[in-house]
């Protein structure tokens, strides 16, 4: 019996050792650093000064938090649906039984195994440039004036454009996912629906859909988390942080960090960063629970 | 011949040294510099200043053969690296203060080392070589005025940069002083097929921010962004520089382009030639100096005076320097220093001057050619501001008046919807 | 006659067919269009670039001369080597035998180890950031590759826990009882026979692990912003920053490619299987 102890210890402890260092203590140290004004990230414990929830009324009442929050929002409920919706159109055209599926599955994936910073780069500096892009080159090949004219990368096009080029990136993720889950479905339920005479959206709909349920909450779940961490794509779209590509990520990382941290105006205090992390948290929490609640009574229907 | 002399010198100030009481490291190690030294660079070593710097920490190791300088070439981005680097305690000796965000903690006074000898300052004090402007201007920069924060280089202004020959074919003779004259040039300079102004996102919120300067002064846009009521959002001030630029952008004097400029789009289109001016540092001579070429010839002017009386075009501008700063925690400040009075020698500022087209730091260094037509902005100024006459200062608005600007410029918004926009996101 | 008829069929039915393709046609065309033109633009200039007029005066490859030369990508390309190595080996190493332990094993408190690995994994990055960086301070970490090795090693093991417990309960139970009865210590039956067998479901960890890894911009930003610690993300971020502020889109786009290039090439050998580990560790997870 001891030796199944000590076996389980050498076994177990490695991991969940890393858990407490890793994640759970600083975890606690973030909740914990949100009540207080801390002045330097290195600083001590012992020298923050507890606030209570200023920190909390603070950047609630920030124009670039609230800002940031949207923006969230944004990406993760028309970008989700966006993103999931184009990966599961392309996952039933893959799974269609066309010809050369896995090169075209290889094809859409390829974006998401490009470097970020590369791929931002290509569509900023080429794809969306106002005087020598693809897409001004395009539009003025095809006479659309309007279209040619189109700024893609102003204040108020930007998050638009910053979004194309993430659904590019992102459709092949959960292509793939989708995909797998699609395979995974009995032929013959397909063969059934074909005899009774089932049209294309009808099968997609009683049959694709519902069977693959789990699936589809998976990707939510994996895209709420990607959302809540959104960072690359925003500090590549812009130079300085803007209104349009904030969010709490960014912003985070700002107060702690970068700009505003120093600017003479605004005190030192980075346990607004730490808040910035325990809202995100929190909303994501809240997205999970709702998702878990829907799909489990479905379930049970 | 010229080694000779170099030790002769760099013995003479070794002996007056040892009078004066100088740190008994000094007298044992003999003019045979060691250690090594850590410097963190604002520069890329893509660019021309990076690759003069590269020059100099070459030169300066090959001069002292015990001594190892490693670089680490930041570029701009020292702004988002340096204060977790600082933080994390990373050995760094040297680094150029990015004045940006708020290191104060991590520098070291340099107040007893300005009037040291150094052996590149050819037995002058290290203070006597420099321009006096440039151990001033840290101080007011950093906001530390006890201490010696930082020394400067390359003092810069911000102006507005154009293009000499396109005034010249437009027939603008004159460099603009008021409003008025700028827009009767931007008039002549539309007619003769260019485009006036450009400007790119990052610096969108400098225009706004001089425009009010001019009106009310530096301190008032700094209460400005500060209000949180929304009111004085809506001060006469504010609603004459949206009209302003509201006028400007119906006459089509910003390039069509404005709104989706992403930096440095904008500054491309100046060093091409399309567009005449740009408002920006200096330093963006050097920037675009891939582009223009060496035939591209510079003017700058203070950025205009808009209402009467006020007198302040040529007077009040932001001006500042790159700022050289030195770690607290050093380990070898006497050497930190050699190597600062080295770069700055004379003899380096020199090349900085001719190969990255800087403005001198040294006294009795000549202006490059790029520079040349601004010498008497720099000389007539007498308060400096900051950039954008610290328009920027709230973090949490800077971006709103950055985007609202970019609308206004670009014609989307009308001088009432940005005075209502600002006013309401001023509001708490 | 009978011939031709099918053959008509045949032609309809392919008609009928192309509007399928035709989504798949236009990603893969503007794929091509957007990653032709960077390659041809980044053996152009600058000003050729912004006039149109590519390759306009001949090939410029002193450009990707030019970014070897100035910048350290060989550097930045062995460091994500590095950083994914030791991360995947490392989060193998520690997460198979906890996996083991949680998937075959019962003792007490079992729920407990199984509820703190739930829990940490909805921690999100955003939270866990700060006090890590604190810590690496305070052990000295700032400025060393052991920071990045050490965090993408731990960040990573929740997901490899849970992902190879599914994984080890569809193993069958005899295995471990022949070992047991051959006098094998349930250690060393885990290393000799139980860890060999869960090969396919490490491959596939490791391979979505890498591709994580590799790509990991944030915290490689905060920790490794040195030249010699520099990733490929953060290091081609400085390259396209310099580029910028020295005017040179050609070597801009140079660098693109050079750090597009060796994973694209990849790419097409391993597709199928880079495509079944990430599809594995997504759907699993």
């Amino acid at each position: 019996m001891k030796k199944k102890k000590w076996f389980l210890i050498r076994f177990l402890a490695p991991a969940v050792l890393c858990m407490i260092v890793i994640f759970l203590y600083p975890g606690l140290r973030t909740l914990l650093m949100s009540f207080f004004k801390v002045g330097f990230i290195t600083d001590d414990m012992s020298s923050w000064e507890f606030v209570g929830l200023a920190n909390y009324t603070e950047i609630l009442s920030s124009p670039l938090f609230q800002r940031s929050l949207i923006n969230f929002l944004k990406i993760w409920l028309i970008g989700g649906v966006v993103i999931l919706g184009l990966a599961m159109f392309y996952s039933v055209i893959l799974t269609s039984g066309i010809k050369g599926k896995n090169f075209w599955r290889s094809v859409l994936y390829l974006p998401h195994i490009i470097s970020s910073v590369a791929l931002v780069s290509m569509w900023l500096q080429y794809v969306f440039n106002n005087q020598y892009g693809m897409l001004k080159g395009l539009f003025e090949f095809l006479h659309w004036d309007y279209m040619a004219q189109f700024q893609w990368t102003s204040p108020e096009h930007l998050f638009l454009a910053m979004m194309i080029a993430y659904t590019y990136a992102g459709v092949g993720f959960y292509m793939l996912i989708l995909v797998a889950g699609i395979d995974g479905i009995s032929e013959d339920y397909y063969e059934a629906a074909r005899i009774e005479g089932a049209g294309a959206w009808k099968k997609f709909t009683k049959i694709t859909v519902p069977l693959l349920k789990d699936i589809i909450k998976r990707c939510i779940v994996l895209y709420s988390a990607a959302a809540a961490g959104f960072f690359v794509y925003s500090t590549l779209f812009s130079f300085n942080t803007e209104n349009s590509t904030v969010t709490p990520m960014v912003y985070m990382y700002e107060v702690v960090f970068g700009n505003s941290a120093g600017s003479s105006t605004t005190e030192l205090n980075v346990g607004a960063g730490a808040t910035a992390g325990v809202i995100i948290m929190i909303i994501v929490l809240a997205v999970n629970t709702i998702l878990n609640k829907l799909i489990r009574s479905e379930d049970a229907e | 011949m010229k080694n000779y002399k170099k030790v002769l010198a760099a013995g003479m100030a070794l002996s007056m040294g040892f009078t004066m009481g100088l740190p008994a490291q000094a007298a044992e190690g003999g003019d045979e510099l060691e250690g090594k030294l850590i410097y963190w660079s604002m520069w890329n070593d893509t660019e021309p200043q990076g690759e003069v710097w590269q020059e100099i920490v070459d030169g300066f190791m090959e001069l002292h053969p015990n001594v190892e300088i490693e670089v680490q070439w930041c570029g701009r981005d020292n702004k988002k690296i340096l204060k977790p680097a600082l933080e994390g305690g990373e050995t760094i000796d040297v680094f150029e203060y990015p004045f940006e965000i708020d290191l104060n903690e991590y520098i070291m006074d340099l107040t007893p080392y300005i009037d040291k000898e150094y052996q590149a300052t050819d037995g002058k004090k290290f203070s006597e070589t420099l321009l006096p402007s440039l151990l001033e201007t840290p101080k007011t920069m950093l906001g530390q005025t006890d201490i010696q924060p930082a020394v400067g280089y390359k003092p810069w202004m911000s102006l507005f940069m154009y293009n000499k020959t396109i005034f010249e074919e437009a027939g603008v003779t004159e460099e603009p002083k008021t409003w008025e004259e700028l827009d009767a040039a931007c008039a002549k300079i539309k007619d003769a097929g260019y485009v006036p102004i450009t400007f790119d996102d990052a610096y969108a919120s400098w225009l706004p921010g001089m425009y009010l300067a001019r009106e009310k002064g530096q301190e008032w846009v700094q209460e400005l962004v500060k209000d949180t009521t929304g009111e004085m959002w809506k001060d006469e001030a504010v609603v004459n520089m949206a009209k302003a630029y509201e006028d400007f952008a119906a006459k089509g004097y910003f390039d069509a382009n404005v709104n989706g400029n992403k930096y440095p789009a904008g500054q491309m289109d100046v060093g091409n030639g399309k567009v005449a001016m740009y408002y920006n540092l200096t330093g963006l001579t050097t920037e675009v100096s891939s582009v223009t070429g060496p035939d591209f010839v510079w003017g700058g002017f203070s950025f205009p005076d808009v209402a009467e009386g006020q007198d302040r075009c040529g007077k009040e501008d932001p001006t500042g320097c790159t700022l050289l700063a030195m770690n607290k925690d050093t380990a070898n400040p006497d050497l930190a220093m050699e190597f600062i009075a080295y770069a700055l020698s004379p003899e380096n500022d020199q090349k900085m001057v001719e190969h990255a087209g800087t403005t001198p730091a040294t006294i009795g260094t000549e202006w490059p050619a790029s520079l040349a037509n601004m010498k008497n902005v720099f000389e007539t100024n007498e308060a400096a501001l900051k950039s954008g006459a610290d328009i920027t200062s709230n973090a949490d608005l800077a971006p709103t008046i950055s985007e609202n600007f970019i609308k206004l410029a670009a014609g989307q918004i009308s001088a009432d919807e940005f005075v209502s926009n600002m006013a309401a996101a001023a509001k708490k | 006659m009978k011939v031709n008829y099918k053959e008509k069929k045949c032609v309809k039915k392919q008609i009928r067919k192309l509007p399928k393709y035709l989504p798949l046609v236009i990603w893969l065309g503007f794929t091509v269009a957007m990653i032709g033109w960077i390659f041809l633009a980044s053996l152009s200039n600058t000003s050729e670039i912004y006039s149109g007029d590519i390759l306009g005066s001949g090939l410029h490859l002193e450009n990707y001369i030019n970014v070897m030369k100035k910048h350290k990508m060989a550097v930045y390309f062995m460091n994500s080597l590095l950083y994914c190595v030791v991360g995947c080996t490392g989060v193998v190493l520690i997460s198979a035998p906890a996996a083991y332990a949680l998937s075959r094993i019962r003792f007490r408190g079992k729920e407990i180890i199984n509820n703190i690995f739930v829990i940490g994994m909805s921690i999100p990055s955003v939270m866990l950031i700060m006090p890590l960086f604190k810590m690496a301070t305070s052990m000295n970490l700032i400025g060393s590759r052991w920071t990045l090795m050490i965090l993408y090693i731990c960040v990573n093991v929740p997901f490899g826990v849970f992902f190879l417990s599914g994984f080890f309960l569809t193993l069958p139970k005899a295995l471990e009882e022949a070992a047991e009865i051959d006098g094998c210590s349930p250690s060393k039956a885990f290393w000799r026979i139980m860890f060999p067998l869960a090969q396919p479901g490490i491959v596939t960890l490791t391979i979505f692990n890498f591709i994580t890894i590799w790509n990991e911009y944030f915290m490689a930003l905060i920790f490794a912003n040195k030249t010699e610690l520099r990733t490929v993300s953060t290091g081609l971020q400085a390259i396209v920053q310099s580029m910028k502020y020295s005017g040179d889109w050609a070597g801009l786009f140079a660098g693109v490619i050079i750090v597009f290039l060796p994973t694209f090439l990849l790419y097409i050998f391993l597709s199928n299987k880079i495509i079944a580990g990430v599809t594995g560790g997504a759907v699993k997870g």
